[in-house]
């Protein structure tokens, strides 16, 4: 495998490398550009690696080694030696679709040669969870599945993916690695506090919450929001939900938008009717504590110094909570990853790796890491 | 610019890059918006959890109060045939309900604080619950069980207690509550009626449907031992006679007079049963049957000296048959037919007499 990465500011800051395009060479493009200002910077892209698979995905901040790149394109090029690759796509059309789009792209990528899988979907059309829960349904534990819902900053307006040369706002894809050699390995964590009281979901369906404790969750959050309740949905990224529904494991969901008509929110994933939540708060030493803690975690027991690229994909609020502060938390990641890796990524509106159960689950707020080598053949 | 930077900076009289000032004034700014909103989200979240332990507060306490009447009128309701109580450890009430005065007639302060073994008879059932007692202290739960205790006259009542452990947060019992009914009018009928089912109403003795259940016993006894046991059946001379000339209400007082006769040649483990009009049976257990000759002989000589010399105008006597297990009969049975063999014969015979199968 080899590696090599390239950014954009209006101009490439270095000339391509031809010999990098192959049937066998991912382009991993993340972007803070509106969707409008991208087609010259993609042009040029799919110029060069015309026989390579492009995607990408609009973000909400860019990780390029231990920084953070705002309006900028990070572009990651990776040749493989013995794996091979196939890109698939799917448009979803609401949010309803999430499972189905889910299962129809595990379907089209399984075989029995399928070793791990990368997702990039669009932020704000996706219910995340049911998104993963296809996914689940096709693909088993053994099949290392991560990746991230698009961002846009935090202005919830508009979010897309990339697939070649072309940018799509209702498009999801999926990138499968075949091949005995490809190796992923992924860890994630948040590094929030729950506080206050836990309230019960009594109205919500799917990923939009009505009440809570039979009263309007939108006006719960206003109340805590005070001034900056002005600046929903962004402003509700500062308490985040602890979900925690009988027998399963709790889990946090983020925001995605608000309906002041309905008094309803939109989570990144479901809030199941009858679970318990909480409301969280993040501070900056636990946050880059957490980050530090999902480096720590990742498995290098079986990589033996080949090329190393290390895709970070951390939630926006985190970066919202941050501020400034921001790259501290890329620095507690690079830092402890071995010597040379290449560790890009995006801030999201949703995070994507395995479970101890299953071989993906949506996060939020969370350091989410996915490491990927190649063995030499 | 954030007031504070301003202040620094016009201290210190530093002049510095206006990029860098912007972007540490940004940082003062969001950090004071962050400590903001964190100050107001606890306070906000301080406030809704005070709102929501007074309401706790004030639900419980409505709760226990509509508990404790509910309790209260249960307790009135039930007064005549249940009481209430708790104990602790060292079976200690700590609380009785009032009723415990309509069944037992003892006021409930004074109850409080005493024991509850002082208020228990001496009999067999009550060992067993001390016992039982003992297992619910230490965590057991008991079925309900009878006590015999006294009533404040002295009189015996009996109650049917269930008792149970309370645990405190580590599981520890703390005390127990219980409720008492009181049994005694239906635990005296039911002692009457097991006491009829199995004995005779004139005489006391075994009757005939006891007889064999015990018979059996001691054939299941004697075979696991290897023992022998003897059954004498005696019947009395001319009983009908005796019956038709001078009445019924003497016929009955000979059948009385002449069983307590009978009682006084038992030893612990015999039995005397009257199992018909005039008809005893007596069995000898664990006896060899080489005694059964000297024992017959005792029977008759001490009927003739006692029973005889009291109903003189009677002319009383008795004839007797003699079977032994396991010679002359393997099951009740057979025992009684080879004993009744005997007795027929001696009635025969001229009476008054025994035989030996």
């Amino acid at each position: 495998m080899k590696l090599n990465y390239f950014t954009y500011n209006g101009v490439w800051d270095s000339s391509f490398d031809d010999s990098f395009d192959s049937t066998q060479t991912l382009v991993i493009v993340f972007s803070t550009y509106p969707a409008e200002a991208l087609q010259e910077p993609l042009d040029d892209i799919s110029t060069h690696f015309k026989n390579s698979i492009i995607i990408g995905a609009s973000t909400s901040g860019n990780i390029l080694l231990n920084e953070l790149r705002e309006n900028s394109l990070v572009v990651t090029v990776i040749k493989f030696a013995s794996t091979t690759l196939q890109l698939v796509s799917n448009k979803i059309h609401s949010m309803q679709d999430s499972f189905k789009v889910g299962q129809e792209l595990a379907s089209q990528l399984h075989n029995k040669d399928l070793k791990d899988v990368f997702v990039l979907s669009n932020g704000l059309q996706t219910n995340g969870s049911k998104l993963t829960d296809g996914l689940n349904s096709i693909l088993n534990k053994s099949i290392t599945t991560s990746g991230a819902l698009a961002g846009d900053d935090a202005k919830f307006e508009s979010t897309y993916i990339i697939i070649n040369n072309q940018t799509y706002e209702d498009y999801i894809c999926a990138v499968g690695f075949y091949g005995e050699n490809i190796h992923f390995e992924t860890a994630s964590k948040n590094g929030l506090d729950k506080f206050g009281v836990q309230r019960i979901v009594t109205n919500s369906k799917n990923n939009i919450l009505y009440e809570l404790d039979k009263q309007p969750a939108l006006e719960i959050y206003k109340k805590y929001l005070g001034d900056k309740a002005k600046d929903l949905p962004s402003s509700g990224l500062y308490f985040p939900l602890a979900i925690k529904y009988p027998s399963h494991k709790e889990i946090i969901r983020t925001i995605l938008s608000v309906n002041h008509q309905e008094n309803s929110i939109t989570f990144a994933g479901d809030i199941p009717q009858g679970s318990t939540v909480s409301f969280m708060k993040a501070n900056y030493d636990r946050l880059i504590d957490g980050a530090n803690e999902a480096a720590n975690e990742l498995d290098f027991d079986k990589y033996k110094g080949e090329p190393l690229l290390c895709i970070a994909v951390s939630c926006i609020a985190r970066k919202l909570v941050l501020k400034q502060r921001t790259e501290e938390e890329l620095e507690a990641v690079f830092d402890v990853l071995p010597p040379n890796t290449l560790q890009v990524g995006m801030y999201s509106f949703g995070e994507i790796s395995p479970t101890k159960t299953q071989c993906c689950q949506l996060h939020n707020q969370t350091m989410t890491l996915t490491a990927i080598w190649e063995k030499d053949a | 610019m954030h007031k504070l930077l301003e202040r620094q900076l016009k201290k210190s009289g530093a002049v510095v890059d206006e990029k860098f000032l912007e972007l540490v004034n940004q940082a003062y700014i969001d950090s004071d918006e962050d400590r903001k909103l964190l100050e107001s989200s606890l306070e906000i979240s301080s406030n809704e959890m005070r709102e929501l332990y007074d309401n706790l507060k004030k639900t419980s306490q409505i709760e226990l109060k509509k508990s404790e009447n509910r309790f209260n009128r249960l307790v009135h309701e039930l007064r005549h045939q249940y009481f209430f109580y708790t104990y602790d450890k060292n079976f200690i009430f700590i609380y009785i309900s009032d009723s415990v005065k309509d069944i037992l007639g003892y006021d409930a302060k004074n109850v409080i604080g005493t024991n509850f073994t002082n208020y228990y008879t001496d009999e067999d059932i009550n060992e067993n619950s001390i016992k039982l007692s003992e297992q619910i202290v230490q965590g057991d739960k008991i079925e309900p069980r009878v006590v015999s205790v006294y009533h404040k006259n002295r009189d015996i009542c009996y109650l049917e207690v269930d008792s149970y452990p309370v645990f405190d947060e580590d599981g520890q019992v703390i005390e127990i509550e219980g409720i008492a009914k009181d049994i005694t009018e239906q635990y005296t009928t039911q002692q009457k009626l097991a006491y009829l089912s199995n004995h005779d109403a004139l005489t006391g003795l075994t009757n005939r449907y006891s007889l064999y259940n015990q018979i059996e016993y001691i054939i299941n006894d004697s075979k696991r031992n290897k023992k022998n046991f003897s059954l004498f059946y005696i019947d009395l001379d001319n009983f009908k006679l005796i019956n038709d000339t001078f009445g019924h209400h003497e016929g009955d007082k000979l059948l009385k007079d002449f069983s307590n006769s009978l009682k006084k040649h038992l030893r612990q483990n015999d039995i005397l049963a009257r199992i018909g009009g005039d008809e005893f049976i007596l069995v000898y257990t664990d006896i060899n049957p080489s005694s059964n000759y000297k024992l017959a002989q005792n029977l008759l000589q001490n009927i003739d000296q006692e029973i005889a010399q009291q109903y003189k105008q009677l002319h009383v006597s008795v004839s007797i048959g003699i079977s032994s297990y396991p010679k002359d009969g393997q099951t009740v049975d057979e025992l009684l037919k080879s004993a009744d063999t005997a007795m027929y014969t001696i009635k025969q015979n001229g009476k008054n007499n025994f035989g030996i199968y």
